[in-house]
């Protein structure tokens, strides 16, 4: 956490700074607000620019609690509490950047947004939320060796055989077309608008159809969910952190949409493609993972019987 | 879908996943054009080398069992013969008991023929 804050405020503290430094070359009126073909239609005194750079350092401000979950989160999942850090990164480029380059010009009027400063931002920000993840200390997952609760559901599984179960979550094809239309919206845009809008929408695409469907396997390592796209994003729960398995009913309201889903209080990770039933898996830190499943109750019964035969090996 | 891998035997861990995938056939488990799991996944959850998991698939793929394409990933082929494949687990498992028994595989053919005619 306290690393997560202080490379935010650095990064943030860094911009305010080169902003600072290039200030008695700006022109008097800097170009502060951009329409979407690249040129400027909002302008602020160059002694009044804090006041622009108030908003964006704001924002990655309310960002950092996220910092705070960083070492509740399961394997796979660490990289959300680098976000504040790329958020602030990302900003700082594109930001700082479109300022700098003021930098000798007396009027702002005819400057062009440097749209390189997009992809720049957005490949930066990226680094700066995989780079920030590896700050946060590794914590010890606590595990267990308990079986799973008397009254859990079960599976007869051959007890001689080492056991795999798989399913894919009930697709979203609602998310998938969301995909295909911001895609569709984003290379259009880029054709008449600015080609660096492409920097923007493509990582959006994949995001949101990556999401729209996942892999689910249970193994005696442990439960996985990994996207369609070559299994990323992945949530992975190992068997040791595991208390026990359940089913539940996921709705939209819930969790405020489909996909790899955060509830606020962080009592519930879940992986939701659709309204309906769901695998809920009770694990050592208090979390509970949630994944959509046609049939959860088979899955449920799997995991359980997996903790049972776990407690059996440890005792033996 | 549930695949059952029998550890106990001394084959190599490729061929008992592959063979776990056959019996998953002939129990009804997987049927034509369902999908196996991602090679990476199954290697994550069994907590083996990806390589062991793409040679059981390709083993597989060699006796027409599934096909691979790119973006479908593997799938059960629409032909699949679960029939033989169920023959030929009767007759692994005949020649395994056998040989526990200390009956060739020579001594059983002969005991197969002899009960045919």
């Amino acid at each position: 956490m306290i690393r997560i804050a202080t490379a935010t405020l650095a990064v943030l503290a860094a911009m305010v700074a080169v902003v600072a430094w290039a200030q008695p070359d700006l022109p008097a009126q800097v170009a502060t607000h951009w329409g979407l073909a690249g040129v400027p239609d909002g302008f602020t005194d160059s002694d009044r620019l804090w006041a622009v750079l108030a908003l964006p350092v704001t924002v990655s401000l309310l960002l950092l609690p996220m910092a705070a979950l960083a070492g509740r989160l399961p394997s796979g999942m660490r990289w959300v509490a680098g976000l504040p850090v790329g958020l602030a990164v990302g900003i700082a480029t594109i930001l700082g950047g479109s300022i700098l380059v003021q930098r000798g010009v007396t009027d702002a009027t005819g400057v062009v947004f440097p749209g390189w400063l997009v992809p720049l931002g957005v490949v930066l920000g990226t680094l700066g939320v995989l780079g920030a993840a590896r700050l946060v200390p590794a914590s010890d997952e606590v595990t267990t060796t308990e079986a799973a609760p008397a009254d859990a559901l079960r599976a007869d599984l051959p007890t001689d055989r080492v056991v795999l179960w798989h399913a894919t979550t009930p697709p979203a094809p609602a998310l998938a077309w969301l995909g295909v239309a911001v895609l569709a919206i984003g290379i259009a845009l880029s054709w008449v608008v600015s080609w660096w809008l492409v920097a923007v929408f493509v990582p959006v695409t994949v995001l949101v159809v990556a999401t729209s469907q996942f892999d689910v396997t249970v193994g005696p390592v442990g439960v996985r969910a990994g996207g369609v796209l070559l299994g990323w994003p992945r949530v992975s729960a190992p068997l040791a952190t595991i208390t026990g398995a359940d089913t539940t009913t996921t709705a939209f309201r819930d969790y405020g949409g489909w996909g790899l889903r955060m509830r606020a209080n962080l009592e519930e990770l879940a992986v939701i493609t659709r309204n309906g039933p769901a695998l809920r898996l009770h694990r050592t830190d208090g979390v509970a993972l949630v994944i959509s499943l046609d049939q959860p109750e088979v899955a449920a019964a799997v995991v359980n019987t997996l903790l049972d035969r776990r407690a059996v090996d440890a005792d033996a | 879908m549930l695949l059952a891998i029998d550890a106990s035997d001394d084959r190599p861990l490729y061929r008992q996943l592959a063979d776990s995938v056959r019996g998953a056939i002939v129990a009804g488990e997987l049927g034509p054009g369902d999908g196996l799991p991602p090679t990476r996944e199954v290697a994550a959850a069994l907590g083996v080398n990806a390589e062991t998991v793409q040679r059981a698939y390709r083993l597989l793929a060699d006796e027409a069992v599934v096909t691979s394409r790119v973006g479908r990933g593997t799938r059960i082929r629409d032909d699949v013969d679960a029939e033989g494949l169920a023959l030929d687990r009767a007759i692994d498992d005949l020649v395994r008991r056998a040989r526990r028994l200390g009956v060739s595989p020579e001594q059983l053919a002969e005991l197969v023929r002899t009960r045919r005619t």
